[in-house]
This record gives C-alpha cells, structure tokens and sequence, in this order.
C-alpha cells in the first residue's frame, strides 16, 4: 500500500478526535472493578461490624489505600499517553506510604511489648493469607486495568504494567477493608502494602506481554 | 548549508495544522500526516537503512498507530514529542519482534539532527495493494471500512446501513485497520490474509 494511500484513507471522514479522560478511561473501570471485588469480598469473607466504622481503624485503611488507588491510577493512565511524564502522581503514593509507616511505628512503640507482635500479625495468624486476599480481591481491577491501559498507548510496558498492577492491588486492599477486622496501622502499613506490592509485581511481569499495541 | 529543520521549526509547522485536525479538519489532518510521515520516514532509514521495504512498512504502522491513538494527544504538550514517542516505541517494537536488542535507549533527540531530508515520497516500493487487502478482510471489517472511509458515511450512517450498533461499527473500522497495519507490516502471529473469516 502507498503510504500516501493510506493517508488519505486514515484522514477521509475522520472526524474530530474524541480525546480520552482519566475517569472514563481508567477511573470508571477501576471502580467497577472495585464494586465487584467489594461485593464478592463481602459474600466470600463477610463484613466487619458496622460498629468498627466509629472507630478511626477502618478509615486509615480506606484512607490510605484509597490514596494509593488515586495516586498509582493516575500515574498509570499518564503511562498511557505517549510522551507524557507519569512520574509526579507517585509523590502522593510515596507520601500515603510515609504516613502509614509513621502511623505503624507510633501504633508499635505505643503498644506494650507483649502485644507487638500481635499489632503486627494481627490475630489467629491472620497475617498469613491477609496480602492473599488483598490480590485476590484485585483481580478484577488487574484485569480490567489491563484492559483499559491496553487501548490507551503506554510506551514503557514493564513501568505502565507496574503502576496499573498497583493501582488495582490499591483497589483491591480498599475493598478487602470492608471485611478485615484487624485494626493495628502496623498490621495495615505492612501487609496491605504486601498485597499491594504483589500486585505492582504481578502487573511488572504482565505489562510487556499483554500491554503491547 | 542546513537541510536540517531546527526541532522547534517542525513542532511550529505541524501544530496549527495538528490543532484543526483534532477539531474535525480533515484536509488539514492529511497534510499534517504527510509531514508526520516525512519526519518518520527520515528517523526510521536511519536506524534501518539497509531495509527499505522495512523503512516504509514502520511509518505506515506508525501513522495508523498515530490514527487510532490520536485521542491520547495531551493538547498542553508539544504534537512531536508525542509522535516521537510513539514512533520510538513502534521502532523498538520492530527490533524486539526482530531479535534486535541493541540501541533500546535512543533519546527521542535523535530526531532534531535528522529532520525532512526525507527519501522522496515514492522512492520506497508499495509492497500491497489497497484493494487486494482490503478484500481479504473479515466481511463486517471491510464493510464497516467501506462504508466509513471510502464511501464516507458517517459511523450513525453505516451503522443504518449495516443494521449494527455505532460501537460495532466502531470496533470493525478499527480492527480492520489493525489488521491492515500487520499485513503490511508482515507481523509475525498476525493471521495471514485469507486465513480468516
């Protein structure tokens, strides 16, 4: 084919671009997904007692991973855009994670020195299949992360699979706080972040094989 | 002398042009694929000089790439860098697909010392033609196509026509069009015209 030939092809009745958003994007996807982890999340593992949300446990953990969810989005869908910086939103993450661990370390140095190690691995070993469900739970806004960075134009795959893979593990500890009912911000700050990181790992390793354009 | 156009003179040329093609101007937009097209023609012999064919094959799948992801242009920032970027990433593409690991880190600066001393326009062989591969497409592809870019209805239009949703109509336009570009492009695991539909 002439490319001259396929330029007229490309230009005839093309119409005005129809420019791409965050929200209808990314945002959108991500949510629903959400919604759906939430709700399976609920039947599969049951809700914490609507008692705990007058406590401040419940709203660090929706606080903090729904920070991390805005922060790693956005830094995805920038990822997307060919030729536009993704670096910045990633400041907002970092700064999350740094209240968090001083949230932690204040929760731990405040705690009598029997109980710890219960502040941190949380109770009946709880700690073990926490980071778990955290990525079970994301695996619908992995998957439709995936999804939705794939019809947009990342051109760094592995970066663009990291920050959308994170962004759903963020979606997927945010709904996991509706039906976990340890409260310690040291519990939070580590093995949400474990979940959370498994998933910014597991988008890494996907990016480059199923982000391609 | 300078052949060369300074960076800033290309981004100032297209631009205007680039602007009125976003808004719906579609003179405009075929002008300003062509000197798009120029530009990349330049970047790509560069990098793969020894293979013409190859040359030519690259810019048509990146200004089918530019085509379908023009939505993703942030109007705040400069129109080259993005077509810059995109480009980068279909030529490291070509050297991933082609076993070619080398030079993976080109600065997208490697443009501004190598600007419109282009080959001439048809120097580089067509190696297929429209027609032909147009007719061994999926039946709804290369109608929606039809009917979208040759005949010129609109996609509401088409979509009466077909008897489809918009969306349908919408999806067929562009997958044709994918499957036009790894035609010509002789992509590997892309399915062979005629194996399909």
């Amino acid at each position: 084919m002439q490319t001259d030939h396929l330029i007229a092809l490309l230009a005839q009745h093309a119409g005005p671009a129809s420019r791409v958003t965050a929200w209808r994007a990314l945002g959108l996807p991500l949510t629903a997904a959400t919604g759906l982890a939430l709700a399976g999340g609920l039947a599969l593992l049951g809700a914490v007692p609507a008692s705990d949300f007058v406590t401040l446990a419940p709203w660090i953990k929706l606080a903090y991973t729904g920070t991390l969810a805005l922060a790693l989005g956005a830094a995805a869908f920038r990822a997307g855009l060919p030729g536009r910086r993704w670096q910045a939103p990633l400041k907002l993450a970092g700064g999350a994670g740094l209240v968090m661990a001083v949230l932690a370390l204040a929760a731990w140095l405040a705690a009598p020195a029997a109980l710890r190690a219960d502040i941190v691995l949380g109770s009946g070993g709880s700690w073990t299949t926490c980071a778990a469900k955290v990525a079970l739970l994301a695996l619908p806004a992995l998957g439709a992360g995936l999804v939705a960075l794939r019809r947009l134009a990342p051109t760094s795959l592995t970066a663009a699979g990291a920050l959308v893979g994170g962004a759903a593990g963020a979606c997927g500890a945010f709904a996991y706080a509706f039906t976990c009912p340890e409260s310690s911000p040291a519990y939070v700050a580590i093995w949400y972040s474990a979940g959370i990181a498994a998933c910014a790992g597991l988008g890494a390793l996907a990016g480059p094989r199923l982000l391609r354009w | 002398m300078n052949v060369n156009e300074p960076p800033d003179t290309f981004e100032a040329a297209i631009s205007p042009l680039w602007q009125r093609a976003q808004a719906g101007d579609e003179a405009a937009y075929q002008m300003v694929l062509k000197r798009m097209a120029q530009r990349l023609r330049a970047y790509f012999k560069r990098r793969l000089g020894d293979h013409p064919d190859n040359v030519e094959d690259l810019v048509q799948e990146t200004l089918l790439a530019l085509h379908m992801q023009r939505g993703t242009h942030d109007p705040a920032l400069p129109v080259s860098h993005w077509m810059h970027a995109i480009a980068r990433y279909k030529l490291v593409d070509h050297w991933r697909r082609h076993g070619r690991r080398d030079a993976l880190h080109d600065p997208v600066q490697d443009f501004d010392d190598y600007a419109d001393d282009a080959l001439p326009q048809d120097r580089a062989a067509a190696r297929h033609d429209l027609a032909s591969l147009l007719a061994r497409l999926p039946a709804a592809q290369r109608r929606a196509i039809e009917l979208t870019k040759i005949a010129g209805l609109s996609v509401e239009e088409a979509a009466a026509h077909t008897g489809d949703s918009t969306s349908a109509i919408k999806v067929q336009v562009h997958r044709g069009l994918k499957r036009l570009a790894a035609w010509v492009q002789g992509r590997p695991g892309a399915a062979t015209p005629g194996q399909e539909d």
